[in-house]
């Protein structure tokens, strides 16, 4: 990359490192496959900066990366493998007790990915239904019945939490 | 305070964890990405010192029914049986007027269809060679991508019209939208064809983004009707061989599992896994399947049952999943295209020396049975610099 094309990505990801970071959070619920999406989406846009640069929305564009690299791990053959000689290295989701501590967190892991997706596009990544569903590759109706699913549950699951917080709250008041 | 403004609220204030990635190492991860890229070359050049010494099987004596190939390639002695392979000379493929950005797809068996594809945006355009004179494809959709491209030349690939996409055939100069069973189906990840017409893909119900209730879906020769195949949950298609057998592979909870050829009954015949190793199979050609076997490109024999690895395995620590592709493509010789990040051509596990300019890098698409190859050069910033053909 030319050292000009260089310093314009190095830019870009300083100022929008943190934001993604934590997109890839809220979708993965997991901090070291969090770290995985933002490394391999920013490597590859990297490698097709000068292409990605020139998008009439960058910031959609490299969330639509993430998104499906989240995705799509189910589709891409190769990716599988890897991921399958992967996981046994690491720890399962449930021993990070650092992710425990967040209701929100452990409520959106238990969605499907497609409902985690939807909502955090939605409502993380503020993106209309019609560009969510760009995004995803499906229609919006798809979006607003995922949408719909997904928060109805994550409200029985925060409601079912919520009186443990409040009591300790309570207590610590 | 309703949900949607309380979920808002709620992403906010997430305490993520801290990250361990840095700018620096980004950039370390996308340098040393590119560098591999530039590095294929370098790396034919030190395989070729030992490709020669080993004999290369006939590619003019495999093709069977294949039209005749090209005389300056059946002349050429790298196609008979004991020659070495390369060095492939490079011939620049024209592309059609005001087009920009067009990479090549795929190439025929016999060598005399290719198809690629340019982008406006993020939709392609789709483009077919013939006898190397390039036309634009007509565009009848938002995007229209073309994937693969049989001995007839019979186009098949990919038109999206959000929230619609389909699965098209294009011939004698007409699309047909190729119908999915009732239903919002999600098809992926390409369409491939046999020499008769035959059509395959997988499709996923929309919605489920993990191919989970995934079937496969076959339309006969000029069919617009899909019929399923009966195969075992998780099975997915990459490849439909001449006579008809499928090519792919099972998966368990989303990870590559086995690599396995059926019948369209569902028969399955399941490849040689030494070692309770996991993989796919992702191509056939005549008595070879390509494929990956743990982090490897695999190649199989489907007379012997022999299986060989064509690399090494990528380390499970690399940071940018780089390193050899999987095999995504087979000819009748058993030469071996391997897939993204690193297009390569293997024969016999050694890449094949394609010849570039200095400070470009090839970037291999498909090869054909007679040793036609396609790809696109690529400079030292691993920008597209055109379509090329390398001939072997």
């Amino acid at each position: 990359m030319r050292p000009e094309a260089e310093r314009e990505y190095v830019e870009y990801v300083r100022v929008r490192l943190p934001r993604l970071h934590r997109m890839a959070y809220l979708l993965c619920a997991d901090r070291f496959q969090a770290d995985d999406i933002v490394q391999t989406t920013l490597t590859a846009l990297y490698v097709d900066w000068k292409r990605a640069s020139g998008a009439d929305n960058l910031d959609a564009y490299v969330h639509r990366l993430m998104v499906r690299r989240f995705l799509d791990e189910r589709r891409r053959p190769w990716s599988r493998v890897v991921l399958s000689d992967r996981v046994p290295e690491r720890p399962t989701p449930a021993d990070h007790g650092v992710e425990e501590r967040d209701a929100l967190v452990a409520g959106l892991r238990l969605l499907p990915k497609g409902q985690r997706a939807v909502l955090v596009l939605r409502f993380f990544g503020d993106l209309s239904v019609e560009a969510t569903a760009e995004v995803l590759g499906c229609s919006p109706g798809n979006v607003k019945s995922q949408c719909s699913r997904g928060l109805a549950t994550l409200r029985e699951v925060l409601q079912t939490r919520e009186p443990v917080t409040t009591a300790r709250e309570a207590k610590e008041a | 305070m309703d949900d949607e403004q309380e979920l808002r609220n709620r992403m906010e204030a997430v305490d993520a964890p801290s990250s361990r990635i840095e700018i620096d190492a980004l950039l370390q991860a996308g340098r040393r990405r590119a560098f591999r890229r530039r590095s294929v070359r370098a790396a034919g050049g030190v395989g070729l010192a030992t490709a020669v010494l080993l004999a290369v099987p006939s590619i003019l004596n495999a093709t069977g029914a294949s039209p005749a190939p090209r005389e300056d390639v059946a002349g050429a002695s790298p196609t008979t049986s004991d020659g070495p392979v390369g060095p492939c000379q490079m011939t620049e493929l024209p592309v059609p007027p005001g087009m920009s950005g067009v990479e090549v797809e795929a190439v025929d068996p016999t060598g005399r269809y290719i198809v690629g594809n340019s982008t406006v945006g993020q939709n392609f355009r789709p483009v077919l060679w013939v006898d190397e004179k390039p036309s634009a494809l007509p565009v009848i959709a938002t995007s229209v991508q073309v994937t693969a491209v049989n001995a007839s030349g019979v186009v098949v690939g990919l038109a999206h019209d959000l929230p619609d996409e389909y699965v098209f055939r294009y011939e004698n100069g007409a699309y047909t939208r190729l119908r999915t069973p009732p239903g919002e189906w999600h098809v992926y990840p390409t369409p491939a064809i046999n020499a008769a017409g035959d059509i395959v893909i997988n499709a996923e119900p929309r919605g489920k983004a993990e191919g989970e209730d995934s079937i496969v879906l076959l339309w006969k020769a000029g069919s617009t009707t899909a019929t399923q195949v009966p195969l075992p949950t998780e099975a997915n298609v990459y490849d439909i061989t001449d006579d008809g057998t499928l090519v792919g592979g099972t998966y368990e909870k989303g990870y590559a599992a086995a690599a396995y050829t059926w019948d369209q009954s569902g028969k399955p015949r399941k490849l040689e896994m030494p070692g309770g190793e996991k993989g796919i199979a992702r191509a056939a050609r005549g008595e070879w399947v390509t494929g990956s076997l743990s982090l490897a490109p695999a190649r199989w024999n489907l007379r012997t049952g022999e299986v060989t690895k064509l690399g090494p395995p990528l380390p499970p620590d690399a940071l940018d999943k780089d390193g050899p592709g999987p095999g995504v493509q087979v000819n009748a010789s058993g030469w071996v295209v391997t897939g993204s990040p690193r297009g390569s051509l293997l024969r016999e596990g050694d890449p094949i020396d394609l010849v570039v300019p200095a400070g470009q890098a090839s970037d291999v698409k498909g090869v054909s049975d007679t040793g036609l190859v396609v790809g696109q050069a690529r400079d030292k910033n691993h920008s597209i610099l055109g379509p090329r053909t390398w001939r072997c």
